[in-house]
């Protein structure tokens, strides 16, 4: 699954990072003292990183879980490869 | 209207613009230039009104166009001979080769940054082909969508249209939601123009739409065409463990050159000599001969870092390559691993050359049309063959859909107010494009989403 790296001591929460989410898939969470987001549905997370481009302190990053795409076995079994 | 008020949020425009990414941007600009008077809404799925929407965020920093120093007409015949199987609509196609260079030169006036060299012409990196490849910001919609709000383009974020309201074969209006709280929204506008030829990063993290204006335009009984040149061949990139990096995490969009097989051959020089302008079918084909050849794996050689691309991009797009390179492991100045993909790019809505579909008040700019337009021939939708054209496609069917969508809107609004929305068709596409949240099942949507 996707995963969300934040710098919590850049982090100026605006939010902006949530707001900008089209397929919502970023959350803030409440349950810390200031707050944060939280990628709360990764599997929804087309990686297309405009909350990295949005956010004014570059304190979150995207990291994609390239495990989750992987070349069919009977092709990588097959002579040569 | 009170009973519409009751249905969803009522809105109303002279022009509505479906997509903000670069062509709905231009076309929103275009049609505010030729009629200030009129009231452009642009709406999208994602965040347009701050300049990430669509392909657009997605940007290279590369506009390839007609430099001074080539002639439109070499550009047309390339297309033509090497391209589009002489299937181009020609007239359209010697359109975009003479107006391509007005159409980069203007971009400045719109505050985006494309590179100068020192004697103030536009810096552009010469291929040995009939087009130069210019520098530019790849956050070039940021500065879009501001030159568009100043000139009184409005902008909604969040918002999906699924369907046309349509009285006999006129649109006169669209309903789609909110994507993030779900809120019905209808619009009464006498012109729309669907710029949401769609992206979809889950497939290959570029160039793959998902249709949406498609099946809005469809729906609508708007004509196709082209829809058989709707796939194309790029390569993705797999690493030792067998995962796969797709678009720009893969690197393989250059890669058709530059293919070596186990023994170190040149595999690209053996299936298609001589430098090609870009992605071709042909290369996956040499892919799949050496492989049954027990010549696999297929590389890409090292020498794809000495492309003359890679020296003229826009510095921020380097950065922004660099932080996706250390994203997905790119071994850089390594070869690397491929096999062939296939990306679906489906932009077959019949558009003729003001990008006016064949529903009256119905227009169709960028991706949604590159096919239907026939402008590139017989392959699927601009960008799939030139390196940069992408952008200058979108320029280009903006500037002309714009324009034309203005000069409909006010020929509509000069015979009086508009036709009233009838309730009825409303609450049936209402009921239907909501049926999936009404759906009894073991596990609702609601309960899946929340």
């Amino acid at each position: 699954m996707h995963s969300l790296k934040l710098n919590e001591e850049a982090c100026t929460r605006c939010r902006k990072c949530v707001d900008t989410c089209f397929v919502n898939a970023l959350k803030w969470d409440t349950s810390i003292p200031k707050g944060a987001p939280v990628l709360a549905y990764p599997a929804d997370c087309q990686i297309c990183c405009y909350c990295e481009k949005l956010c004014p302190t570059q304190a979150l990053e995207i990291i994609p879980d390239w495990a989750s795409k992987y070349i069919p076995r009977t092709l990588s079994n097959a002579k040569g490869w | 209207m009170a009973q519409l008020d009751s249905l969803g949020k009522v809105l109303s425009a002279d022009i509505l613009i479906v997509g903000g990414g670069i062509s709905g941007l231009t076309a929103a600009i275009t049609a505010k230039e030729t009629d200030p008077s009129l009231d452009v809404l642009l709406v999208d799925k994602a965040v347009a009104s701050k300049g990430y929407a669509g392909m657009a965020g997605r940007t290279a920093g590369l506009l390839s166009f007609v430099t001074g120093e080539d002639d439109p007409e070499d550009f047309v015949t390339y297309n033509l001979k090497e391209i589009g199987c002489y299937l181009n609509d020609q007239v359209l196609l010697r359109d975009m080769a003479h107006c391509s260079r007005r159409i980069t030169e203007q971009l400045a006036t719109w505050g985006v940054e494309i590179l100068h060299n020192e004697k103030g012409k536009i810096d552009y990196a010469k291929w040995p082909f009939p087009w130069g490849t210019a520098a530019i910001d790849p956050d070039m919609c940021l500065n879009m969508s501001d030159h568009a709000k100043k000139l009184g383009v409005r902008f909604m974020d969040h918002i999906a249209v699924v369907d046309l309201l349509k009285q006999g074969e006129r649109v006169i209006g669209a309903v789609g939601f909110e994507v993030q709280n779900g809120e019905f929204h209808i619009f009464k506008c006498s012109t729309v123009i669907l710029a949401n030829g769609s992206q979809n990063y889950d497939i290959t993290l570029l160039w793959c739409g998902t249709g949406n204006g498609l099946a809005t335009a469809w729906r609508a009984g708007a004509e196709m065409r082209n829809a058989e040149f709707g796939c194309m061949c790029d390569f993705a990139r797999v690493d030792p463990k067998g995962w796969l990096y797709y678009g720009v995490h893969g690197g393989a969009h250059i890669a058709h050159d530059h293919l070596q097989n186990a023994k170190g051959e040149n595999v690209s020089e053996k299936y298609r000599p001589g430098l090609h302008s870009s992605m071709d079918p042909v290369a996956a084909n040499a892919w799949l001969q050496e492989f049954k050849l027990g010549n696999a794996p297929i590389s890409v050689d090292a020498s794809i870092f000495s492309h003359p691309a890679f020296f003229k991009f826009h510095p921020k797009a380097l950065d922004q390559m660099h932080r996706e390179a250390v994203k997905a492991n790119f071994p850089m100045g390594q070869p690397y691993q491929v096999v062939p993909g296939f990306i679906g790019e489906l932009g077959c809505v019949r558009v003729n050359h003001q990008m006016a579909t064949t529903v009256p008040g119905l227009f169709a700019v960028g991706n949604v049309a590159g096919s239907g337009s026939a402008r590139g021939g017989a392959v699927p939708t601009p960008p799939a063959k030139i390196h940069g054209t992408g952008i200058l496609n979108a320029l280009f069917m903006g500037s002309k859909g714009g324009p034309a969508a203005a000069l409909h809107a006010k020929t509509v609004k000069s015979f009086g107010p508009g036709a009233d929305l009838d309730p009825a068709q409303v609450q049936a596409l209402k009921t239907r494009i909501l049926a999936p949240m009404e759906r009894q099942g073991s596990l609702t949507a609601h309960e899946l989403i929340h």
